[in-house]
């Protein structure tokens, strides 16, 4: 049930037949999909399926063309190295947003819809929620059964405290041995420099690191009339002042904010997507697979 | 200061709104936890302590928006100090405006009723709002409504405003009563009665003298745009123990008003019998005069009195326009010929012919009498006498005096004798179109008898005992050659021409017949006959009279006496008088009745003689009469008036509003 709360069928539809492509070479021996630098690097056989042309030939299942005379290729269980690690921000901060839009939530479909779509080309999948201290954690597993264990993980988790990126990324860092694919969901809402000389050390160690920024659109606009008391969800200070008089000083603050994100992660060669949680999570799949595919 | 619409007042309440949405915005402060708190304390640049200064000034700013706006509707008026200061504003005193339709008349963009309306305005401004007023006019429906101050002067001036001319005659004599009434019930002491009015003499006429028991000043006003025409009628005035009578360019007018302008009056008079039209005639009466209508009809034979109803096109007669008249209707006259020549034969003939073509009703019977015979007949007021005096006479005989004397109209035929009888050498020089003979002639002119040629003469008087000497048609030598005489009471009409065509071709032309129509119907119409003796069934032109006219006797003060006669006019009766000169008190009997009468009017002919001052005072040993003139009015007296008080309104109320918008779309 809790499953079907994040990938229903319309979600499922959308995301079958992609494949997310990592950019980097991988350390993962599955053929196709990611060039490994290891060569005769083999596992338990999980399954046939036909070939296609394209198809590594080494993997052409020999004796089952004797018998039926035609072409399929052996997969296994690992057939592939690439471990992928998702940090989903679970601070005060993500809370903000209706139900429909609010930022924790999308953050926790977006993470089943990518874990789905991992697990769905044999990748490996790991979750780490942190807020100003490490949450849970699940280590990388390939197979479907691993998604559940993610979902009911994401089921119990909450927001609340401040929010720490810094170091969740520190302690995934002393996690990590091999290179991976490292996507962090957040708002981004902590010291800005100390972020991203994190994100900066994680890629000088070889990781591909996705950053995908939640942003609500009234965080960009902030379309209150009146007077408007703001609290800060990650402590009890409050403000009250007259929106209409603050926006303009406001908004080139957090344009400046965000650009900043932008500019520095693409400087480092860090992806960086900017997604608004008023759209549609099959949309920002797509459209972010869809930006993957490029490369 | 006060106000002209006080109940503006009521949505005072609106200016809480403005106070009431700033409490509703308080209470309904959202509370947010806002992910970027940081950036929004960043953003602050003023304090809350300010932008709560804002909010408090921009609540005042609204609400005295509101206010100043509820205000400006409410039209304020500013007097000023020196307004009040006049002895007259603290009487008690009623407003009595005429808006019948005359007063609506254009004159130089503006009306005697827009006038009226200004002044009364000024006058009830200049007022203590303590000062009991009232002001009366006629409603919609021409019924005389009183409006009483009490205390709150915008009653009147709202009163005022809502008034409007309507199509109704004009009740001045019991609009006068109705103020005096209103007066009566307030304390002993001096009141006024302000009237304005353009002062028809329809408005006066068949109304007695009115009495004014409480009424210490009276004041007649004929607006601006009456200038040099305006007139008061006449009014009785008794038993007032001090009374000022005002006026401003007023007058007892003795002519038809026309509006005060100087174009002349323009109306339509339609004569009916039982509802059926049967004569109209469109009049045009000229300023300053006095015009008398004639209509031209058949009456029926069988009736001794016409029940006859006039109608007029007249701007204060537009919905009730009729006038119910009894016109009498009597026997035909007869008509006699009296001569021994051709002259008389040929007249016989004459008149015989035209009543023959004339299609009349009824043909009056013509008798032709030989100066043997004629003092032998019968002849009464009523008849009407041809008489051809053939031969030189300088008296005629005993009976043409003594039928004259009685009253009956006498036409002569008479020969010079000092012409050569058979060469007319002259033509006529001059018509008197102003006499009703010729009055049809008026439009032709001259051209009517440019035909004609008679003989100069040197003519000896006919008669020596004639009182009035009228001539009708003169000849180029300025010689009469038509002439009428006023013997006792009876009428001659001299024609210095024979009937046979000898002396002049007159009787030969075709003017001669008309002519002699005219001159017996004019005849009929002599104000020397008695009522009994007109008769309307040959069809022609009639004075039209009520049936029952009536005369008063003007008495000055040095003994003389006038008669004032009614005349028909456009309404129903006014009193005819003569010009009078000067402003002052005359005595009125009627009906043995003795009354004050009071006037003043411009400058005029006539030989009626004021009294003076000193005599006035005679009158009123105890409290004389004072006799003034209004004083004018001016913008002055309103100091610092309504229309400047709206625009420091209305500059602020735009001021406060920039600011509000000013302050609304910055700061912060």
């Amino acid at each position: 049930m809790t499953l079907h709360k994040y990938l229903n069928p319309s979600i499922l539809a959308q995301l079958q037949g992609l494949e997310l492509k990592a950019r980097l070479v991988v350390e993962g021996t599955v053929s196709g999909k990611h060039r490994s630098p290891f060569k005769g690097f083999s596992v338990e056989f999980a399954e046939h399926k036909s070939y296609y042309p394209g198809d590594d030939i080494r993997y052409i299942d020999w004796k089952l063309y004797a018998k039926t005379n035609k072409f399929f290729i052996k997969q296994f269980d690992e057939d592939t190295n690439l471990k992928t690690y998702i940090l989903l921000d679970m601070s005060g901060s993500m809370n903000f947003g209706t139900e429909m839009n609010n930022k924790s939530e999308f953050g926790k479909f977006l993470t089943v819809a990518l874990s789905y779509l991992m697990l769905a080309q044999r990748d490996s999948v790991g979750l780490l929620t942190f807020t100003h201290k490490i949450g849970a954690y699940i280590p990388p597993r390939n197979t479907m059964d691993h998604l559940h264990y993610i979902v009911t993980m994401l089921e119990q988790s909450t927001c609340s405290g401040s929010t720490g990126i810094a170091k969740a990324l520190h302690y995934l860092a002393n996690k990590i041995k091999r290179r991976g694919l490292i996507i962090i969901i957040s708002d981004l809402i902590d010291r800005q420099q100390n972020v991203l000389s994190h994100l900066r050390y994680l890629h000088t160690m070889k990781h591909e690191i996705i950053v995908l920024h939640l942003v609500h659109p009234d965080e960009l606009t902030l379309p209150y009339k009146g007077t408007v008391q703001f609290t800060h969800p990650e402590r009890q200070d409050n403000l009250t002042t007259l929106p209409d008089r603050i926006r303009k000083n406001y908004s080139s603050r957090i344009q400046s904010f965000i650009e900043a994100y932008e500019q520095n992660c693409i400087h480092e060669g860090i992806d960086y997507h900017r997604i608004m949680t008023d759209n549609s999570l099959e949309d920002t799949v797509l459209r972010f697979i869809a930006k993957r595919k490029r490369y | 200061m006060f106000f002209l619409n006080f109940w503006y007042f009521w949505f005072i309440p609106l200016c809480a709104v403005p106070f009431l949405l700033n409490l509703w915005k308080r209470r309904r402060t959202i509370s947010v936890a806002f992910p970027y708190f940081s950036f929004l304390m960043e953003s602050q640049i003023r304090n809350v302590a300010f932008f709560k200064i804002l909010n408090l000034l921009l609540l005042i700013l609204r609400i005295a928006c509101i206010f100043l706006l509820i205000v400006f509707m409410a039209r304020p008026i500013v007097r000023h100090a020196s307004a009040t200061g006049g002895a007259h504003t603290e009487l008690p005193t009623v407003f009595i405006l005429d808006n019948s339709l005359s007063m609506s008349v254009p004159f130089e963009q503006s009306s005697p009723f827009k006038e009226s309306q200004v002044q009364i305005e000024q006058d009830i401004l200049s007022f203590n709002r303590d000062t009991p007023c009232a002001f009366i006019t006629m409603n919609e429906f021409g019924n005389l409504m009183i409006v009483e101050s009490r205390g709150i002067p915008e009653r009147l001036l709202n009163a005022l405003k809502n008034t409007a001319p309507v199509p109704y005659k004009f009740d001045i004599h019991r609009s006068i009563q109705a103020a005096d009434i209103f007066l009566k019930n307030l304390p002993d002491s001096p009141k006024n009665i302000f009237l304005y009015t353009d002062n028809q003499k329809s408005n006066w006429v068949n109304t007695d003298p009115i009495y004014l028991h409480r009424t210490h000043t009276l004041r007649f006003v004929s607006p601006d745009t009456l200038a040099g025409a305006g007139g008061i009628g006449w009014i009785g005035i008794s038993d007032t123990p001090s009374i000022t009578i005002q006026s401003k360019r007023s007058s007892i007018n003795p002519v038809i008003q026309n509006f005060g302008s100087d174009e002349p009056i323009e109306y339509i008079c339609t004569f009916s019998i039982d509802n059926e039209s049967v004569a109209n005639t469109y009049e045009k009466s000229a300023p300053n005069s006095t015009s008398n209508i004639v209509l031209q009809y058949k009456a029926p034979l069988d009736k001794k009195f016409l029940k006859a109803c006039f109608s007029f096109n007249y701007p204060d007669f537009s919905i009730d326009n009729r006038l119910f008249a009894v016109i009498p209707v009597y026997p035909m006259p007869r008509l006699f010929i009296a001569g021994d020549d051709t002259s008389a034969l040929y007249l016989e003939n004459a008149l015989h012919l035209y009543f023959s073509d004339s299609g009349a009703s009824a043909v009056p019977p013509i008798y032709r009498i030989s100066t043997d015979q004629a003092p032998a007949v019968s002849i009464n007021a009523t008849d009407i006498v041809f008489y051809c005096a053939s031969a030189p006479n300088t008296s005629p005989p005993d009976w043409i005096k003594r039928i004259a004397a009685n009253g009956t109209a006498i036409t002569v035929f008479y020969q010079p004798d000092n012409v050569s009888v058979h060469h007319p050498s002259t033509s006529i020089g001059s018509i008197n179109f102003a006499h009703p003979l010729f009055a049809s002639y008026t439009l032709m002119g001259r051209e009517a008898f440019e035909d004609i040629t008679c003989s100069p003469h040197s003519g000896s008087l006919f008669l020596s005992d004639i009182s009035q000497r009228i001539p009708l048609l003169t000849t180029l030598k300025d010689t009469p050659f038509m002439e009428e005489l006023n013997f006792y009471s009876g009428r001659f009409f001299i024609l210095y021409t024979d009937a046979a065509g000898i002396t002049s071709n007159l009787v030969l032309s075709n003017i001669f017949l008309p002519l002699l129509h005219t001159l017996i119907d004019y005849s009929l119409t002599l104000s020397s006959h008695p009522p009994s003796y007109f008769t309307r069934n040959i069809g022609s032109k009639i004075n039209i009279e009520d049936d029952k006219p009536f005369s008063v006797f003007w008495n000055q003060h040095n003994g003389e006496s006038y008669t004032l006669h009614s005349v028909f006019m456009s309404g129903k009766y006014r009193i005819d008088t003569f010009p009078v000169p000067a402003p002052g008190f005359y005595t009125l009997q009627k009906d043995a009745e003795e009354s004050l009468f009071a006037f003043n009017i411009p400058a005029a002919e006539g030989d009626l003689h004021p009294l003076n001052s000193s005599a006035i005072q005679e009158r009123f040993p105890d409290n004389p009469p004072v006799f003034s003139l209004l004083e004018e009015h001016s913008e002055k007296n309103l100091g610092w008036g309504k229309l400047g008080a709206l625009q420091l309104l209305a500059f602020l109320c735009i001021a406060a509003s920039l600011l509000e918008l000013i302050i609304a779309n910055t700061g912060g």
